[in-house]
């Protein structure tokens, strides 16, 4: 008797121990396990965190300097630059690049861009108008310029293509009068701007969760932390039920003995 | 014996490398708009979406739309669009023919996923033939799906829808 309770006692106090020790990465375990499971509901994967703390945590930050050309000459020009394959308008990310910039003009009140294989265009205001596949008309783009007040490109193979008032088709054209177009410096102040652009788009909210929710936001060690909550998780299921199991039979005897003994 | 085992391994290279060839033989869009008009293709024209028509060709394509303008080919009654929708991971990329609001040719010209290329394949390409936009802006004949094939079959049936529509608004 002296024994069975001695090991009930040991048992109850190890799951009250274990159960305080495991008590907040339980919860953090249980929250973020519930708003994984309703992750698009809740936009976790279309919402960003701008926090520097946190972005510096994760070591989000480009790499190399961003390549920004200016719309047109004056002075509050829009800027359109790339910084590790993420394309600016101004400070708004416009889409995620697989190709280089070759050049950005304005045509009108159509601002294009040149990459390898494809002509964007957007409005002044910075909206995609239309995203033009040159890949099956000609070569690889290499430079993008002005002639006539009509957009003009060069391609690999040293062909120059002029492009029609409403920048819909390409003909032929001689390399006379053409007015390349140049990257720019950022000033500290825009760079700055651009950086945080970069790193607001950089990090979102439902890969903190997962991380959290694995553990592998304390760092290398901490997927074994959260093992060490799953396998405490199981010991306070099985000593609660061992406790339980205990006083229910505790509560039986003593109703027996009191019916047959009183 | 070995006669029938190396004939058995010739058959399964053969019917390997026809599979793999018929799942990346891609055109490009400046072949098909030649071959369409005869090597004498029509300058490009585009449509430019007012706020109706966006919000349209979202509903069909069951996300929104980037973009206010789309490139097309118009000769002789017959337009000509190339369009792109992303199937399961990648865009697949089409061209279609429309003549008197009937869609006259369907073409895949770029597939991109790893699995769904029976798409490609004229059996299920011809089922468009003919097809109209009813006023709901459902297609007038069902498309039969291909098993394996849900999401290109689905991506391929709402651009179909997009470029009749498309082809009403000009």
């Amino acid at each position: 008797m002296t024994r069975h309770k001695s090991r009930k006692f040991t048992a109850f106090l190890w799951h009250r121990r274990i159960g305080l020790l495991a008590f907040i990465l339980v919860i953090i375990l249980a929250i973020t396990g519930i708003m994984l499971n309703h992750s698009h509901t809740l936009k976790l994967d279309r919402t960003y965190i701008d926090n520097s703390f946190i972005l510096n945590w994760y070591g989000i930050q480009p790499e190399g300097e961003p390549t920004s050309y200016r719309v047109n000459p004056l002075p509050h020009s829009p800027v359109i630059s790339v910084w590790q394959s993420h394309l600016f308008y101004n400070h708004t990310l416009l889409s995620t690049l697989e190709q280089k910039l070759r050049g950005v003009v304005q045509s009108d009140s159509l601002i294009v861009i040149a990459l390898d294989h494809a002509i964007m265009l957007l409005s002044d205001k910075g909206e995609l108008v239309e995203r033009i596949d040159t890949s099956s008309s000609f070569n690889q783009v290499q430079r993008l310029g002005m002639k006539h007040n009509h957009p003009v490109i060069k391609t690999t193979d040293q062909q120059y293509y002029l492009a029609d008032d409403e920048i819909l088709n390409w003909h032929k054209t001689t390399p006379e009068g053409i007015t390349w177009s140049t990257s720019t410096a950022l000033s500290p102040q825009q760079r700055e701007q651009l950086l945080t652009a970069y790193r607001g788009h950089g990090l979102k909210l439902e890969r903190i969760l997962l991380d959290l929710h694995s553990g592998r936001i304390f760092g290398h060690y901490g997927s074994y932390l959260m093992d060490g909550v799953a396998l405490a998780l199981l010991w306070l299921a099985s000593s609660g039920l061992w406790v339980w199991h205990s006083r229910r039979r505790k509560i039986r005897h003593k109703k027996h003995y009191i019916k047959h003994h009183r | 014996m070995k006669k029938t085992a190396y004939l058995s391994i010739l058959v399964l290279l053969v019917t390997n490398i026809t599979s793999y060839a018929a799942r990346n033989a891609n055109q490009q869009p400046a072949t098909f708009i030649n071959a369409v008009f005869n090597h004498h293709p029509p300058k490009a024209k585009a449509i430019w979406l007012n706020k109706t028509l966006k919000q349209q060709i979202a509903d069909i394509l069951q996300h929104p739309y980037h973009g206010f303008r789309i490139h097309y080919w118009q000769q002789q009654g017959k337009t000509l669009w190339i369009l792109d929708e992303i199937g399961k991971e990648k865009p697949i990329t089409i061209g279609i023919i429309i003549q008197r609001h009937k869609i006259t040719r369907l073409r895949v010209l770029a597939f991109r996923e790893s699995r769904g290329w029976e798409v490609r394949q004229r059996f299920f390409t011809s089922q468009f033939n003919q097809v109209a936009l009813k006023k709901d802006h459902q297609l007038d004949t069902p498309i039969d799906n291909i098993s394996g094939a849900t999401l290109s079959v689905r991506a391929i049936t709402k651009l179909a829808r997009v470029a009749l529509l498309l082809d009403q608004s000009i």
